[in-house]
């Protein structure tokens, strides 16, 4: 069985949203490429899951690099633009079926250029998640 | 904090209730304010109380290399009065200036149990816990008694 982590379903809603213009960007998981125009979704822990219902509280991060020494503005406004198509989503999208809802937790960050100097940005959010039941766990 | 006020018997007609129920529900009234004055006394202190085994842990999990990092952290009651809070971070006033790369850059590895994003981490384990910290806190302080 393959497990629909929360970074790749948050993917998949980004790479089908119309909020988002993903062309020209790469977009990974779990590992940033040092490239112009690099996104990269993190799985980041979370609180403790219920252990009796199916419902899981996961975290992840959205880690946003922009073009070297231009880019400060192109990267900040994918990352508004990704925080419009995540924030308050409703329930149960089609690309993410497990979704519930999908809070953020502070905003938009800063985080200084890195050593190529790419402007760079990270997001978190907070996620609540009813995946399908295996094991102990009653469906939610 | 919203304050209960009494309007037990000023509506209109046939809306009055007896001479001693109005006096009972003015003494509930008067004790619920005198919690939440309680409340809002203990608050700040009683949610340092919370947050303490939070930065403990939080300082468990600073990576370290000079120290100044781990050093940076504070946990804090800012403000007076109703409108005191308490604070919880590292790198304050944007030193060490590397401090917020260092919590969100996951990919860089740490010994353990050192870790990126230690502070988001120690507060996401802790939440179950907070909650009943918060309580004793607020009993230690006297509140509800």
């Amino acid at each position: 069985m393959t497990t629909l982590h929360p970074a790749l379903g948050i993917r998949d809603i980004l790479v089908a949203s119309s909020l988002v213009e993903l062309t020209g960007w790469t977009v990974q998981l779990g590992r940033l490429q040092d490239v112009d125009k690099s996104i990269a979704i993190y799985d980041t822990g979370g609180q403790d899951p219920e252990p009796a219902l199916s419902i899981d509280y996961p975290t992840i991060m959205i880690m946003v690099l922009g073009t070297a020494n231009t880019g400060y503005t192109e990267a900040y406004t994918m990352c508004a633009n990704i925080k419009a198509a995540l924030l308050g989503i409703p329930a149960l999208p089609t690309e993410y079926p497990e979704l519930n809802m999908c809070n953020m937790v502070g905003d938009i960050n800063q985080i200084g250029y890195n050593d190529n100097n790419r402007p760079r940005f990270t997001m978190n959010f907070q996620l609540i998640t009813s995946p399908e039941p295996v094991g102990y766990r009653e469906s939610a | 904090m919203a304050r209960l006020v009494s309007r037990i018997g000023g509506g209109g007609r046939g809306s009055g209730v007896s001479g001693s129920a109005s006096r009972d529900m003015q003494n509930v009234v008067a004790n619920f304010n005198r919690y939440i004055a309680d409340i809002r006394a203990a608050g700040p202190e009683a949610l340092l109380a919370m947050m303490e085994p939070v930065k403990a842990a939080a300082d468990e999990m600073c990576p370290v290399k000079t120290g100044a990092m781990k050093d940076s952290g504070f946990l804090e009651i800012v403000g007076s009065g109703r409108d005191s809070t308490v604070a919880f971070g590292y790198g304050r006033n944007g030193y060490p200036d590397y401090t917020a790369v260092v919590h969100e850059s996951v990919e860089i590895p740490h010994a353990p149990p050192t870790q990126a994003k230690w502070a988001e981490t120690a507060l996401k384990n802790s939440v179950g816990l907070m909650a009943a910290g918060f309580i004793a806190g607020m009993r230690k302080s006297g509140v509800g008694r």
